[in-house]
């Protein structure tokens, strides 16, 4: 490409974790970005675009990965990208405070063949610690450009931008090799020309790193020479190679490289104690750190539904006063669809916005400061002997607020089995929209006592969660959890507007939520609920939700599954209407009673068919039966398979049943079944 | 001869198997055996090839000073390698062979 | 950090512990009693989240007792910290359920303002000053704190300004 016909850029941002890359990304797309996944994996692919100059870039933010290795999803993600798609220019973002391991990763973007350019972050700290780093001297000595950003303050991001343009408009690309000693280069140049004379598959991959990968033994590379010329003497190489030493002597390698360079432009400080060590010593101290870790939790959570309430309130006399003004104006049965349906039904779902946003906050502000590293950290050993990781805690404690952010939040499990159990056990903890269900039949049966029926359930869903994950781990997903290895990033103020987007990108999709399925699932329940045969014996507009009404059908005909438990029609229909939202089940109770939410209570007492234990076991069977249709949805998409998905709902169902069958059984045997 | 507290009773599998210089007067032990505050260079690390690979894009890799900030019992501990602070399990740490000065 | 300065800091430390902690424990055996006075109601949550205050602040002077002592500013400084942090949630529980009782909401009938003046509030107003004096005084500190210096640090983290002053 020359300089007059500059067109598109493509520009792949990669790094290692926790180095400010978003901030970079954010800094150069602002608005104009797409989050989607990856093909057929489920990392986030995030995209953007920005004119600059004449050129017109298109920016691709690459997850964040320490090496270019096949053993996670996140570096093959990388890596193929960098192949197949061939960016123009890699900007990669390293963190000056700890400049030798970033350019490890940078050794391996040249392997292959990218051009980089590299945006240097956090300077201010690595000066703050007495750093100091002779950027000019780095760039000269690694020929590539580099550029001092900060990009929080939006400073230098054109000079970047500027850096790009002219990297990827160069015709000169200086491929940087790292030398690998006499016996390995030999060992590679004869593996590179094994490969040359396969010509299609030499023009697709970089000779040099596949070569290199193939002496590491790497699995990927390995399938990708199947079927090609040199792959039979390339196999036998491989057999007289020991991949373990090849792979520790090329990080040697690499490091020494790296050391090199950086003995000359890059001097280290006197290491001073900074507000975040202090932080730390506290905060990750045997005796104390689980103390603060569970006041700062139970503040988080407390802001969620204290600061919560009064701003449902609000919404909810918005819904109402809207949904009444819609009944009374629009005639006929579009006014009750509209007003009693959708706008009730949705506004059921948009109610629980702020609460979604609040809880968001604290886990942004959690995440921005830099704790939830340390939460993961201090909860490893427990969860650790649950069969779980110690990333996992953050999801389950999530789904006590919500299951589908829960299951979204699972996205920082690395190793797919921990995060295949995490997502199936984490709708048995008792979300938000549970309550509502326990607060009416546990006030109504069990008067004073309800209190601790309604924790025991909480309990409960802890405990089925528990075992459940120690049976999964020792029958779907045998082994033992994935090593723990994190990098704890440095304690920072939370950066406003860095927590404010993430909250409202959370809440975004909560709304689109509301908008798309519930609104959907909410139009089909009105429907059956409304429409029935009529005792003409013709279709038609029936008593909404009375014994005529499809419901009523759909009831009677599932009424056997759930007869051993107690459970009449009316329950039956509710507990399908669940589906859509758990709150429902106790707005469906309230209609099939004809009693709104306000007299549901004593139509309750008073009905025959309900007594203390059949109310026990529906609350059971509430708590633990599949996750409401947004949260089905979300598993779907997070694992990406509706086996799972179906294995989920199956299995909590199952469970569900089983445990409200002895709920119910062990009520009667105590003398509360009457 | 200096002392040497606990020797590191991790899982069975995770332990590294004694080696020469394990019983030699060299105070070469694991990333558990050494107290909290404390400084080592790291010898050799021992996880097999998955870790050891992800180990060493990490940082962590031999001829690097580590400091062991804290540690929750046979729990998880934090080190610090160039100003970077790392979480690992005990498990883990007893793979990592350092020499203590 | 000077000798004299740290000595401060632990002889404040041991204030703070002492005022967290006895408030703590009184809110924890008011709360378990079902009784409680004026400005000090029973609450066995909030109670021995104070008495927690208490103890980071109290493993302060220990650690300034072992042979780190140097150590004890880092406790003191976290825990007028969690005071600060702790009294924000406070005031955002009190902003709360005043818009719950301008709504009318049922259970926010009796609501009195003084229900929500807690000790998790208003001791907060010790490490807040101690905090304040401690930034002010690093800032004087501060070598060459030209213009552009000061707006990094407002718009930074209030690691950096610590940092500073713990250097010195």
């Amino acid at each position: 490409m020359s300089t007059d016909e500059i067109g598109k850029i493509k520009v792949a941002l990669a790094g290692n974790p926790n180095v400010g890359k978003s901030v970079i990304f954010n800094a150069i797309t602002g608005a104009h970005q797409h989050v989607g996944n990856w093909p057929g994996v489920t990392v986030e692919k995030k995209v953007g675009k920005r004119r600059h100059g004449e050129a017109n870039l298109e920016v691709v933010d690459l997850p964040g990965t320490y090496s270019l290795t096949a053993y996670s999803l996140d570096e093959v993600v990388t890596r193929d990208y960098i192949i197949n798609e061939k960016p123009d220019v890699v900007v990669q973002v390293v963190d000056a405070t700890n400049l030798e391991r970033n350019l490890y990763l940078t050794t391996q973007l040249m392997e292959l063949g990218a051009r980089v350019v590299i945006a240097l972050t956090m300077c201010d700290i690595a000066e703050e610690r007495g750093d100091s780093i002779d950027v000019k001297k780095l760039s000269h000595l690694i020929e590539t450009p580099v550029v001092e950003t900060r990009a929080y303050e939006g400073k230098n991001v054109g000079t970047l931008l500027d850096e790009v343009v002219r990297e990827a408009t160069r015709k000169e690309h200086h491929h940087h090799t790292v030398g690998y000693g006499k016996e390995l280069e030999e060992k590679i140049t004869t593996v590179e020309r094994l490969l040359e004379k396969d010509v299609p598959l030499a023009e697709k991959m970089p000779l040099r790193w596949s070569a290199v990968k193939l002496l590491e033994g790497d699995e990927e590379v390995t399938k990708r020479i199947a079927g090609s010329t040199g792959e039979k003497e390339i196999l036998k190489i491989q057999d007289e190679t020991p991949f373990e030493l090849i792979e520790a002597e090329i990080a040697d390698k690499r490091y020494e490289a790296i050391d090199a360079v950086l003995s000359q432009c890059h001097r280290r400080g006197e290491r001073k104690l900074t507000m975040s060590d202090m932080m730390d010593r506290v905060f990750t101290n045997k005796w104390l750190g689980i103390p603060l870790f569970l006041a700062l939790i139970w503040a988080a959570f407390q802001i969620t539904f204290t600061a919560g309430a009064p701003l449902m309130e609000l919404i909810d006399m918005g819904v109402g006063a809207l949904a009444g003004l819609v009944t009374e104006n629009v005639p006929g049965w579009f006014g009750f669809l509209l007003g009693d349906g959708i706008i009730g039904g949705v506004g059921a779902v948009v109610i629980f916005l702020p609460n979604i946003l609040l809880l968001f906050l604290m886990l942004a502000l959690l995440e921005e400061s830099g704790y939830m590293a340390r939460a993961a950290f201090i909860m490893d050993k427990l969860m650790y002997s649950l069969g779980l990781h110690g990333k996992s805690f953050i999801p389950l404690l999530m789904g006590f607020g919500c299951s589908v952010p829960a299951v979204m939040a699972t996205r920082t499990i690395d190793d797919k089995k921990d995060r295949f159990i995490t997502i199936l056990v984490t709708p048995f903890a008792s979300c938000g929209a549970r309550l509502p269900v326990y607060i009416i039949l546990a006030g109504t049966f069990f008067g004073r006592n309800a209190g601790n029926i309604i924790f025991g359930l909480y309990a409960l869903g802890v405990i089925v969660a528990v075992l459940s994950a120690k049976l999964f781990r020792s029958t779907l997903f045998r082994g033992s959890p994935a090593p723990f290895v994190m990098e704890m990033p440095p304690y920072r103020a939370p950066k406003p507007r860095a927590v404010f987007r993430s909250t409202w990108n959370n809440g975004r999709m909560y709304l689109k939520k509301a908008g798309t399925i519930i609104l959907a699932g909410v139009v089909v329940v009105w429907i059956l609920a409304s429409f029935g045969i009529t005792p003409g014996g013709e279709f038609g507009m029936v008593d909404y939700g009375g014994e005529e009404s499809l419901t009523a059908h759909i009831g009677k005909f599932m009424e056997p599954l759930f007869k051993p438990l107690g459970f009449d029609w009316k329950i039956a229909v509710a507990l399908i209407f669940g589906f859509v939202a758990k709150e429902i089940v106790i707005g469906s109770l309230g209609v099939l009673y004809g009693a709104g939410e306000e007299g549901l209570s004593a139509a309750l007492a008073s009905d025959p068919a309900f007594n203390p234990a059949v109310a026990l076991g529906l609350m059971v069977f509430v708590l633990l039966y599949m996750p409401c249709m947004a949260v089905v949805a979300t598993i779907k998409k997070e694992t990406g398979s509706w086996g799972w998905t179906a294995f989920s709902i199956a299995y909590s169902t199952g469970i569900a049943w089983l445990l409200a069958f002895a709920a119910v059984k062990i009520g009667i045997l105590i003398g509360i079944g009457g | 001869m200096p002392r040497r507290n606990r020797r590191c009773r991790c899982s069975p599998g995770a332990c590294p198997p004694p080696q020469s210089g394990f019983a030699s007067k060299d105070e070469v032990t694991t990333l558990c055996d050494i107290p909290e505050g404390e400084d080592a260079v790291i010898v050799e690390i021992m996880a097999g090839r998955r870790l050891n690979a992800r180990l060493s894009s990490m940082g962590i890799r031999p001829g690097k000073k580590v400091v062991k900030k804290t540690g929750f019992w046979r729990g998880p501990m934090t080190i610090e390698i160039d100003g970077t602070i790392y979480a690992l399990r005990w498990g883990e740490a007893g793979k990592i062979i350092v020499k203590r000065k | 950090m000077d000798e004299k300065r740290l000595r401060c800091m632990v002889l404040f430390g041991l204030l703070m512990a002492e005022m967290y902690l006895t408030f703590g424990l009184l809110q924890v055996v008011f709360g378990i009693t079902g009784r409680g006075i004026l400005l000090i109601p029973g609450d066995i949550v909030g109670g021995a989240i104070l008495a927690l205050i208490g103890s980071v602040f109290l493993a302060g002077v220990a650690v300034w007792l072992g042979p780190r002592g140097e150590d004890a500013g880092a406790y003191v400084h976290v825990g007028a910290w969690l005071g600060v942090i702790f009294c924000l949630v406070r005031f955002v529980f009190l902003a709360a359920n005043a818009l719950a009782f301008g709504l009318g909401m049922e259970d926010f009938g009796e609501w009195r303002i003084t229900d929500d003046m807690v000790p998790m509030l208003y001791l907060a107003l010790f490490p807040l000053a101690a905090m304040l004096r401690w930034r002010t005084k690093s800032r004087k500190e501060m070598r060459g704190n030209d213009k552009e210096d000061e707006k990094v640090n407002r718009g930074q983290d209030d690691t950096g300004v610590s940092t500073r002053e713990e250097s010195k």
